[in-house]
């Protein structure tokens, strides 16, 4: 198997740059077995990309078909235009080694003694032609070409049907019909070809006779023409003039973009043989060069059907269409320069638009001298040139032209990457001291006294943000400043705290030789995802991959590729242990600690559990859960928008706790859409052994090359119980077996992000809280499931073992069948005031009801009561996101909770959803009272759909809300993000204004309809309150409230305080 | 000796004075290091006793601050105030002052106590009773070669007198007095006091609370407000693209 390295992809200015290793792969593409079942989870975290998608799909909805009806004419919208190019030269029907493929399907019958001479089976019927190191003849003669042999394969061999697959061409049909088949929903595919000279039709067996046959013992065949010697039949579409002599006549464009089901009509059409009518037929006037390539002309035509689809739009998806040109070629070629006219692609207008339309170039084993050529044509539009040597690597280069035509329209003319942030933006601490931004600017300020010589501690200080950049679906995790110091001497510490935003890094990876990438195997261990021959040889099954050549070729390109996309993954930033003290042992554990370097960790769309050093922000470490090892290989062909392969993509959860009498540290976290495991890890001493104010990469990644550095601790279910050999339909990269447990069979895909703590009192067990999420009915029935229900569970589980120590299945309630029930938010732990004790965790469920489980401790077992439905919202309202809880005393609990979710197919909604307010004061049987409940009403007030961004936040008295509407029927309307402030009884929480101003109304406790705050353009994360300010994410920028001008006002920053301080002498 | 202030009450339950956050020790420490090189540096105009008279005076204050650490981290501090439970900070006899003379501590909490028991009277059962919490070397508050000075820091603990449960070793208020003495060169002897306080909450912006779902510790410490509430909400704004809060 080859390496290709994908060399020097070209962009304009900021598309991100990636160099990676691409691994050819076995026999078959991944994506045919990639459409795993989750691409229906109830919920669709991109939807957001596919505003022309949401436009598609409405009206199944009650309230869809009054306010949003499909537009006449504009069927179907579905997404950015993508024209695939391909070169249909002859050279197309080569494969790499310069073997022509004839394309005629030849009888043994017509000639047996031919057919003997060629070692074809007495068996056989039919038979193929290849023509080795078919090449030109100058020899003067009658020959036209000379070829070393013919290599046979009849219709008795296993490769028969496989004949074309090493061409150009078949590898280019292959690669792009995954494309297409993975991305039909989001994008509208056209195809066409290069222009053919005079005569290119699909020929008959033999039709040419030019052929002599170089190397012994061949040479010494008579040949099949008679009355020539030695002069063999070639199968070929010979033109009788020159392609690059051509003029566009109107056919080259054999699929239109902008017609009805153009992607499945494209995807048929790929399907097909070159010798099949109706497919891609390779033609010419000359054999394996470039001279009758006419790639040049192809891209002339290629612009002409931009324009065409641009000014045959309607206005209102004119704006912000984006369009692209997959080109898909042999080399370059054509009497007009490709490369000149590739820079007409940057500015394209029709229809009084003008967009850039960049073509990605993808270079089938293109010959060296035209390189630079074809890297000229990515360059000039503003694309991307790829090299490819199999169809999993084209799929990889049309995917990436597929992700970056969903970035704004706006970005992709200026030739930006696209940056969303996903996830909500968190703040924690982290040893700045001469530290230095982004930049390598020193950080003024950075370590400060007072004027008596105290160090001032600058907590919650940095700032980071989550999300990915297209094209690529990188991670795009960043840290700012949070505040800096400025004097001031009316301050009791001399200085003041002011807003800052000072840039510090972007997350990196290191060197790729130095990456800490790990594993975990059953009965291995913890295992380092390394080319080494140990790690390769174990991993090779794991990995689906016939040889250790293979896998280490697969492993290679994972540790290749930048970090992955964070899509579900709320970032958890660790600092050392700064609990107050619950006994005399975390004194000890804290103390040992106290240099401990502050990480970030979170999951990645790449596979891993990734931490990045706080300081730096280069990648320190990463993990591999088992259970997502036969995943892997589908990440070589790219990740689809549609298709999406979701890995690990929840939040971690990040607990000091006591185990087994030994306070640890631990991190837990599921996969959400990527499956269906919980995995705990111990990250103890994780960021010890350098100091805290090192800028040192290379000794703070050094620092983490030890598999113990973190232990892998267990999982739930457990990895014994994944069979990894289980490739069905639904469930293509392995799946629960035979050993799993009943309970274990319960869990459904891991979007429930744990809560964690002690149970009761200090004699009961630390236990991690858990729901999981939706699995679908057809996985619960398959193989060893045996139709055991998923997802509907809540589990007790001994952080130390993942044993369980109780669970409840809250089941699936009579009648409400609008989703499929499943606990899939974030259950809230609770308990009394004053005791982190916990009692209580509340959780929701996508029927709509939240349920509250009593929890109760003894004999070190935790025990869950049956649970109280607190409140129920209806099956119209499902609960996806966690809950805002606060105590207020006692065991009473104000929850907050916010219903649906901004990321469920239009399709699912029925109901304007709702912002509601609870009161539950814990008793048993007895639900909470309901202290409000608003309407997202904006669809009303601008015609748009309103929906809940995840989470609300509570600060002081006062519950913050945000939400993102949508504009179904205008796709190029920018989302709009809201944000909400109450108080606990349901009243405006700040007053009128400038900068942001909320109204009630004028109403009263109890109506319907409240006033946003104020409204920005974009997306909106979660909330996220930390130091006495909100912040949220909204596109691709950060919003703040709070005091200007008052940060690190220690809030709860310690368990102690000084309040007093005097020299005395 | 100095002799504890009528003010001292006063202070144990004064609220919004001078709010020093504490902090993780080694790094503080590390810091006050670096201040007193270059405090050494850029006094050099100064007169000798005054440059060990402000390096005693950080000696004593980060002796201070290295006791609050080790305060942050005990779950009760009844244990501190029993004698029971002491700072890791602590050397060996024979307690060595910069002349070379030993520190006798027994004797100098005797002295101490005597000087509070004289101001709050014997009798009065709520006075403070000192505890020789931490005491060694200057140079040990920092790693080998971080500390330049020589003297050497004794810190001691009582009970808030400001509580009325009339038992000196047994907190009940979750309050402290924190007493730090450091002798330096050239006889130099700087003296400082302060109140200490356990917040009653969880430190929600610390460890490893950053992170989703952060709500459920509102059970143990609901945040403070943003802002006031009733008032008007400052909107700031920041490109990812660009940093810089405005």
């Amino acid at each position: 198997m080859n390496r290709k390295v994908l060399s020097g992809l070209v962009f304009v200015s900021a598309f991100s740059i990636v160099l990676g290793v691409l691994g050819s792969h076995p026999d078959i593409l991944y994506g045919k077995g990639k459409k795993e079942p989750w691409f229906s989870e109830q919920l669709d975290q991109l939807r957001f990309l596919k505003r022309f998608q949401d436009a598609r799909d409405l009206g199944t909805g009650k309230r869809a078909k009054k306010k949003f009806v499909p537009i006449a004419g504009a069927d179907p919208p579905v997404g950015p235009n993508v024209i695939l190019a391909v070169d249909t030269s002859l050279r197309m029907q080569f494969d790499e080694n310069g073997h022509y493929y004839d394309l005629g399907v030849w009888p043994r019958a017509d000639d047996p003694t031919v057919a003997d001479d060629l070692g074809v089976s007495a068996l056989a019927t039919n038979y193929r032609r290849r023509y080795d190191a078919l090449i030109d003849d100058d020899s003067g003669g009658s020959f036209k070409v000379q070829a070393d042999r013919i290599t046979v394969v009849d219709d008795q061999a296993a490769d028969y049907a496989d004949f074309f697959d090493p061409t150009r061409l078949s590898i280019a049909r292959e690669g792009l019909a995954q494309v297409v088949d993975e991305n039909d929903n989001v994008a509208r595919f056209g195809l066409m070809r290069s222009r053919y000279g005079n005569g290119a039709v699909l020929p008959a067996v033999g039709n040419n006779n030019p052929a002599r046959l170089m190397t012994p013992p061949q040479d010494d065949l008579q040949g099949e023409v008679s009355g020539e010697s030695k002069k063999w039949k070639v199968t070929v579409a010979f033109t009788t003039t020159d392609n690059i002599a051509a003029s566009a006549d109107g056919t080259e464009v054999l699929i239109d973009a902008d017609v009805l089901n153009s992607s499945a009509t494209v995807y048929a059409a790929l399907l097909l043989g070159p010798d099949e009518v109706g497919g891609l037929l390779p033609a010419g006037n000359a054999y394996d060069d470039s001279t009758d390539s006419p790639i040049g002309e192809l891209l002339v035509d290629a612009r002409a059907e931009a324009v065409r689809l641009m000014g045959a739009d309607l206005d209102l998806y004119r704006e912000c269409r984006n369009t692209a040109v997959v080109l898909v070629v042999g080399g370059a070629g054509g009497a007009v320069d490709p490369a000149i006219t590739a820079s007409s692609f940057a500015a394209v207008s029709a229809g009084s638009v003008t967009h850039r339309v960049p073509i990605f170039v993808v270079a089938i084993n293109p010959p060296a001298a035209d390189v630079a050529t074809l890297q000229a044509i990515a360059t000039n539009s503003g694309g991307a040139y790829f090299e490819a040597s199999n169809a999993v690597e084209v799929a990889y280069a049309a995917n990436y032209a597929v992700q970056a035509v969903h970035v704004n329209s706006e970005d992709l003319d200026l030739g930006l990457p696209g940056i969303f942030q996903t996830t909500s933006p968190i703040l924690g601490t982290v040893d700045l001291s001469n530290a230095s931004d982004i930049d390598g600017l020193p950080l003024l300020n950075s370590a400060i006294t007072t004027s008596g010589g105290a160090v001032i501690t600058q907590r919650a200080n940095v700032i980071l943000t989550s999300g990915f950049s297209l094209p690529g679906f990188h991670a795009d995790l960043r840290a700012f400043r949070a505040y800096r110091p400025k004097l001031d001497a009316t301050k009791a510490l001399g200085y003041r705290f002011i807003q800052d935003g000072t840039r510090l890094w972007v997350a990196h990876t290191p060197a790729v030789a130095e990456r800490n990438i790990y594993t975990y195997v059953p009965g291995t261990g913890m295992l380092p995802f390394t080319t080494a021959a140990s790690s390769v040889s174990t991993l090779r099954d794991y990995l689906r991959m016939g040889t250790d050549a293979e896998a280490a070729e697969l492993i290679g390109f994972i540790r290749n590729q930048p970090l992955g996309a964070i899509i579900g993954s709320t970032p958890a930033l660790i600092d050392p242990p700064s609990l107050v003290a619950p006994d005399d042992d975390y004194a000890t554990f804290a103390s040992q600690r106290v240099n401990r370097r502050s990480l970030a960790f979170y999951g990645g769309n790449d596979g891993m559990v990734h931490a990045i050093d706080g300081r730096l922000g280069v990648e320190v470490w990463a993990f591999i859960p088992f259970n997502l090892l036969p995943k892997l290989r589908t990440l070589q062909d790219g990740q689809p928008v549609d298709d999406f392969a979701y890995f690990v993509d929840s939040s971690p959860k990040v607990a000091d706790v006591k185990v087994a009498g030994v306070w640890r540290t631990m991190l837990f976290i599921g996969e959400g859409a990527g499956g269906t495991f919980y995995h705990a890890l111990d990250i103890s001493d994780a960021g010890m052994g350098v100091a805290p104010d090192s800028d040192s990469e290379a000794a703070v990644v050094a620092a983490f090359n030890d598999a113990s550095v973190i232990p892998f601790q267990w999982s739930f279910p457990s990895y014994s119980s994944f069979d990894h050999t289980i490739e069905t339909t639904l469930t293509p990269f392995g799946d629960l077996g035979a050993s799993a447990t009943q309970i274990e069979k319960t869990v459904g895909h891991t979007w429930s992000d744990p809560a964690v703590g002690q149970i009761e009192d200090v004699t009961g067990p630390y236990v991690m809280m858990t729901g999981s999420g939706f699995l679908d009915e057809t996985i619960e029935a398959q193989g060893a499931r045996a139709g055991v229900r998923a997802g509907t569970t809540f589990y007790l589980l001994d952080v130390g073992t993942g044993s369980v120590h109780d669970s409840y299945d809250v089941g699936d309630e009579a009648g409400k069948g609008h989703f499929k029930n499943a606990l899939q938010s974030d259950p809230t732990a609770t308990g009394e005031t004053g005791s982190r004790f916990v009692t209580q965790v509340f959780s929701g469920d996508t029927e709509g009801n939240l349920w509250r489980f009593n929890i109760t401790a003894a004999g070190g077992t935790a025990s869950l009561q049956v649970p109280v439905k607190s409140h129920d919202t209806q099956q119209q309202h499902p609960l996806f996101a966690s809950l805002a809880l606060v105590n207020v005393g006692g065991p009473v609990q104000y929850i907050f909770l916010a219903t649906g979710m901004d990321s469920m197919e239009p399709s699912m909604k029925m109901v304007m959803f709702h912002m509601v307010g609870l009161k539950d004061d814990a008793s048993q049987d007895k639900s909470s009272v309901r202290e409000f409940v608003y309407d997202m009403d904006r669809q009303t007030a601008v015609n748009g759909d309103e929906r809940p961004t995840s989470a609300p936040a509570v600060a002081g008295d006062v519950v913050f809300y945000t939400t993102t509407t949508e504009f179904p029927n205008d796709p190029c309307r920018c989302h709009e993000s809201s944000l909400y402030a109450l108080t606990y009884d349901g009243n405006v929480a700040y007053g009128a204004g400038t900068g942001g101003v909320a109204s009630n109304k004028g109403k009263a406790k109890g109506k319907q309809s409240i006033e946003e705050i104020t409204t920005w353009d974009g997306r909106a994360t979660a909330p996220f309150i930390a130091d006495q300010h909100l912040y949220f994410g909204v596109g691709d920028e950060l919003r703040v409230f709070g005091d200007a001008e008052d940060f690190n006002n220690g809030v709860s920053a310690q368990g102690v305080r000084v309040t007093s301080w005097r020299e005395i002498r | 000796m100095p002799s504890m202030t009528p003010r001292m009450h006063a202070w144990s339950s004064e609220r919004g004075a001078s709010l020093v956050i504490a902090l993780l020790a080694v790094m503080m420490l590390t810091a006050l290091g670096a201040a007193l090189v270059l405090t050494t540096t850029t006094e050099t105009m100064l007169t000798y006793n005054f440059q060990t008279g402000q390096q005693t005076l950080y000696a004593a204050d980060a002796g201070l601050e290295r006791s609050v650490q080790d305060l942050i981290r005990e779950p009760n501090w009844s244990g501190v105030l029993a004698g029971t439970r002491t700072s890791g900070f602590a050397d060996d006899p024979p307690h060595l002052l910069p002349d070379g003379t030993s520190v006798d501590l027994a004797a100098l909490t005797t002295a101490l106590q005597s000087d509070t028991d004289m101001f709050y009277g014997v009798a009065n059962l709520n006075r403070p009773v000192w505890q020789l919490y931490a005491h060694g070397p200057m140079s040990s508050l920092l790693p080998a070669g971080q500390i330049l000075a020589q003297g050497y820091v004794v810190v001691w603990v009582g009970d808030d007198p400001g509580e009325s449960d009339g038992n000196p070793a047994l907190d009940g208020n979750g309050t402290l007095l924190v007493h730090a003495e450091a002798f330096g060169e050239g006889g130099s002897h700087k003296v400082v006091e302060a109140s200490a306080v356990r917040t009653a909450t969880t430190s929600l912006e610390s460890g490893y609370v950053a992170q989703r779902g952060q709500d459920e510790q509102n059970r143990r410490a609901r945040k403070e407000a943003v802002q006031t509430p009733g008032a008007d909400l400052t909107e700031l704004v920041m490109s990812l693209k660009t940093g810089g809060i405005s």
